[in-house]
């Protein structure tokens, strides 16, 4: 039965069969979403097209953009042409579109009669078609001619530009809109601008898609994220980029959980409207390894039920020594087996302990057996009970007794082992981070509190994840070392948090990858966090 | 050089043998201190027995040092012998046991494993440590054990002969024996790998806390 879904923001989709129906078309998609013009302007820009960067962040806070045309705008603004295109001032030309868009800088034009071409950037020459406009309408140039100007401009053709001057000056006479003075101060600027405008059609279809990515993360946010996380291998650096991802989810107040066996997914995937690690996302989990594991699992549940309902037992016995041991350790240490309430390293330890009766004298009596009993020990410790076993066999039995009763090191789930297990194998802490593990009592927040405004003196205990030290090039602070550090706690994450060149000289050997800290501080000036002292964890 | 961010597993050997070419473990007892922290990592405490390969060729002088040491008949230490697990049963569970101490890596390997510390480690510990990883498949290419860190090892030896060396009060040799009475710790475990492991990483603490206080201090000229 087909019904419809109305969301806050106002926009409606078809539900069928108790699933939302949306098929993005570029004519009847609503431009004037208020959540997703919203979602922009919030910075929240993570994942969308052309605005994820931090800087692309940053802008969209700034400019807080709420039609095609302003976003394109942003798109074209935010390139390293308009960027580093700086004025007398020491602005850049993106800088002054920013203040003039937000109020802060009144909007002047080089010439009242640029108005009608410059109107729609503030008076700021962003695109190349704003060139044509002014050679067609100032310059009486036709379309041809404007786009030989464009041309010579846009590839710095010294020669062409020379006899292009001339017309241009004379045509500006010829139509008197502006005298000749002035016609030499436009095309000069003119060839200026060409160093950074954008071709505006390039730039407007890039804002069309940039809005459609935003419209799906502000309406469909889990598919979002399960596909941006399923493509997280594509980018350079795949750990970062899914804990980039992570960060944002959890803003969003979305869960994502490791993976689970009973799910039995390949990918990242939705369920109840949370995210789950798909079994092929495991590190060294391959496709054919992974395909074997899917046959042993159905071959495996015929015969001991369905895995949904399998004891710790079942799993040691019935299904683990079924599968490769890379594939069996993984799945544990990943978290894939929580559901058996068994913990993970004392689950690892007990099959790579029992692993070994596998194929053994002993083996069918253990398969025939081991449902009478509730734990792996007691049902290798009954084995010594049966009888005709092999000198052999009973030695291998009574190694794995010993090494079950008596174990030779502390069999803890403490928050650095699973951390560092969940990083390596999923490349994200999920369900503990190291920090959880450390005395943070004195701390007087966490990160999200921080993210979400917690101001005066700041006191956070963290796991320093990543590390970039840089050189200074300019200031007075040129050649000195400072760097970028990615925090976390199990609340949030933050990425490049500066650390000034006294702090970091003073404190880098705190601030090592994977160290726990607790770090001291205050907000800075541009509301990031502005670390003053780090103390050892 | 970077800040160091690896773990050092402090380990002993209690083994058959005064020579480590022919020494076979009979106890093994490891534990891990925290780079930065600089104290011993809480719940990484290792100890196993371990039964010799010939338990008959085990000398009587040393089952009896054996039973000094354990405070108990020389039959129960053979006895121990005979019930403890195997070599290789060990030397698996210790190679798993040292991978949970990796630095934070994508990849685990020989470059973010610990670094061996201990006492005498260098001669005698050592070499035990290659023979065991040789006989049991935790070697690399050129045959050298992968389980530690392969550049660096930490031999409380030659920490405290650089310290003591013109200090005329100083401890009067450099045995475990000798240290804890310098140091005045307690001596009543001494000689179980245990508790010999564990005061070798709180003497290893102490000094590279005084080492790190004193390279605060100092600044090396070009050249020395």
């Amino acid at each position: 039965m087909k019904t419809n879904y109305k969301f806050n923001c106002g926009c409606t989709f078809e539900v069928d069969d108790g699933c939302i129906q949306f098929t993005p078309q570029w004519d009847s998609l609503n431009y004037e979403c208020k959540a997703t013009w919203d979602l922009i302007s919030s910075g929240n820009t993570k994942g969308l097209f052309q605005i994820e960067s931090s800087f692309g962040r940053q802008l969209c806070k700034r400019a807080r953009v709420d039609s095609i045309d302003e976003l394109s705008n942003l798109i074209a603004a935010q390139r390293p042409g308009a960027t580093q295109s700086f004025l007398e001032d020491g602005k850049s030309l993106s800088e002054h579109y920013f203040m003039r868009k937000n109020g802060e800088e009144e909007v002047v034009y080089l010439h009242p009669a640029l108005e009608p071409y410059l109107k729609s950037t503030k008076g700021i020459l962003i695109f190349q078609e704003q060139q044509l406009d002014i050679a067609i309408n100032i310059a009486g140039f036709t379309s041809i001619e404007a786009d030989n100007l464009r041309k010579a401009i846009a590839k710095k053709l010294q020669d062409k530009l020379a006899q292009l001057k001339e017309p241009f000056i004379e045509g500006c006479k010829r139509l008197g809109k502006i005298n000749e003075a002035e016609a030499n101060t436009i095309f000069t600027w003119l060839q200026a601008a060409g160093r950074y405008s954008f071709n505006s059609s390039h730039s407007c279809s890039y804002a069309y898609i940039t809005y459609l990515t935003a419209y799906l993360k502000a309406h469909f946010p889990p598919q979002f994220f399960q596909s941006w996380l399923s493509h997280a291998g594509d980018k350079p650096n795949k750990q970062e980029e899914i804990q980039e991802l992570t960060t944002n989810l959890k803003q969003m107040d979305l869960i994502l959980n490791g993976p689970d066996f009973r799910l039995l997914n390949h990918h990242f995937c939705i369920k109840d409207k949370q995210l789950y690690f798909g079994l092929a996302d495991i590190k060294d989990v391959g496709k054919a390894s992974l395909e074997k594991t899917m046959n042993a699992t159905s071959t495996r549940e015929s015969s001991i039920g369905p895995r949904a309902n399998w004891t710790e037992n079942d799993l040691i016995f019935g299904f683990l020594p079924y599968i490769l041991s890379t594939v069996a350790n993984n799945l544990i240490c990943s978290g894939a087996f929580d559901y058996i309430k068994s913990k993970p390293t004392y689950l690892k330890y007990q099959y790579e302990n029992i692993v070994g009766l596998y194929n053994t004298a002993s083996w069918p009596w253990i398969e025939g057996n081991y449902k009478n009993y509730k734990t792996p020990i007691e049902v290798v410790q009954n084995l010594l009970e049966i009888g005709g076993l092999k000198e052999v066999s009973k030695k291998k039995v009574r190694v794995a007794i010993q090494s079950l009763e008596s174990p030779p090191y502390a069999l803890e789930d403490t928050a650095a082992y699973l951390a560092g297990e969940e990083r390596r194998l999923l490349g994200v802490a999920i369900t503990c981070t190291e920090i959880d593990g450390c005395d943070v009592s004195s701390a007087n927040c966490n990160i999200q509190d921080f993210i979400n405004g917690k101001g005066g003196y700041i006191l956070i205990g963290v796991n320093v994840d990543n590390i970039k030290e840089v050189t200074i090039k300019n200031g007075n602070s040129a050649g000195k070392r400072m760097a970028f550090i990615s925090i976390s706690d199990s609340s949030s994450s933050m990425q490049d948090v500066p650390v000034f060149t006294e702090t970091w000289s003073k404190y880098k050997g705190y601030l090592t990858h994977g160290n726990t800290v607790m770090v001291a501080g205050k907000r800075g000036r541009d509301k990031g966090l502005l670390i003053e002292k780090v103390f050892q964890l | 050089m970077a800040i160091n961010n690896h773990y050092v597993v402090c380990f002993d050997f209690e083994a058959t043998h005064y020579d480590p070419n022919i020494a076979e473990p009979v106890e093994l007892a490891a534990c891990i201190i925290h780079p930065r922290r600089l104290e011993v990592v809480e719940g990484s405490i290792f100890h196993s027995y371990i039964r010799p390969p010939d338990i008959d060729a085990v000398s009587q002088d040393n089952i009896a040092f054996h039973a000094k040491a354990a405070k108990c008949t020389n039959e129960e230490i053979i006895q121990r012998f005979r019930d403890s697990p195997t070599q290789k049963d060990v030397w698996d569970k210790f190679a798993i046991y040292l991978e949970r101490y990796h630095t934070p890596t994508k990849r685990k390997s020989f470059f973010s494993a610990p670094i061996r510390a201990g006492q005498n480690i260098i001669n005698y510990d050592n070499v035990i440590w290659q023979r065991l990883c040789e006989r049991y498949g935790y070697v690399n290419d050129e045959n050298r054990q992968n389980i530690a860190f392969g550049r660096d090892n930490i031999d409380l030896l030659n920490i405290c002969f650089l310290w003591f060396e013109n200090d005329s009060d100083g401890p009067t040799s450099y045995s475990a024996d000798n240290l804890r009475s310098f140091f005045k710790m307690k001596d009543d475990k001494s000689h179980t790998a245990h508790q010999d492991v564990l005061d070798c990483a709180n003497w290893l603490i102490r000094f590279m806390k005084l080492h790190r206080t004193c390279a605060e201090h100092v600044n090396f000229k070009a050249g020395i």
